[in-house]
């Protein structure tokens, strides 16, 4: 088993025409075909077309082309032309292609990460920069 | 598009699979319930479920109910409950215990 974790990155899908609810242990690649109700935290998640998403969430990579209604954190969010997304998204990029739905909050640059910071740290220094030399 | 479910080996899942119609392979972790046309418990995987199913294999570890018509226990499996099948292969070296029923006796 762990021999073939480097020749097979871990991924993990729920099918088109599956269902979970539960619970969901944090994941590495997460693709959702079918529905889902459950939290999830991963490194990179795919909302394929005709899948759908509902809870709260955790993301490095947001990759939706279906449906997500909850509250959903991505460094970067990634919202394709067949996506509808209704709740909440904090993110710290987006792109959003034509025909992409949003019905939600949206927000950039939430508290984590320290990105608030760093962008407040960037205004001092251009107001220090003057004062430098 | 995958109509295929693939719980990785980095994944636990705890909760209700309903994939009736389709094939699920579990690598990973999984506790609950699931309902599918074709389940495959990989070598590694554990698997603590009440389970129905079209058909199943077992190579990995299995705790629970499983309920399905025909089922294969690969030579490395563990499994532990209760089997309710109408076909059944079991290879040598699988470690069973608990009790094998047929689906529909007479």
């Amino acid at each position: 088993m762990a021999e073939q974790k480097p020749f097979m990155p871990a991924k993990s899908v729920i099918g088109s025409g599956a269902r979970f609810s539960g619970h969901i242990s944090p994941a590495s690649t997460l693709e959702i075909h079918g529905i889902v109700h459950a939290d999830v935290i991963a490194e990179k998640l795919e909302i394929a077309q005709g899948g759908s998403l509902e809870g709260h969430s955790d993301i490095g990579l947001a990759v939706i082309n279906g449906r997500f209604n909850g509250k959903m954190r991505a460094k970067t969010a990634w919202i394709m032309k067949h996506a509808r997304v209704s709740g909440d998204v904090e993110y710290g990029s987006v792109q959003m292609d034509r025909g992409a739905a949003l019905n939600c909050r949206i927000l950039h640059n939430w508290e984590a990460d320290g990105r608030d910071e760093l962008v407040e740290l960037e205004l001092l220094n251009v107001e220090n920069r003057s004062d430098e030399k | 598009m995958s109509d295929v479910s693939y719980i990785g080996a980095d994944l636990k899942l705890r909760g209700l699979l309903d994939a009736a119609h389709q094939t699920v392979i579990i690598e990973g972790q999984f506790e609950g319930e699931i309902k599918a046309r074709h389940l495959h418990i990989m070598p590694g995987a554990l698997c603590e479920a009440i389970i129905e199913t079209q058909s199943a294999q077992i190579d990995g570890r299995f705790a629970g109910i499983l309920n399905t018509d025909s089922l294969i226990i690969g030579d490395g499996a563990e499994v532990g409950g209760e089997l309710v099948t109408d076909a059944i292969s079991i290879d040598s070296g699988a470690e069973i215990s608990g009790q094998i029923m047929r689906k529909n006796p007479e």
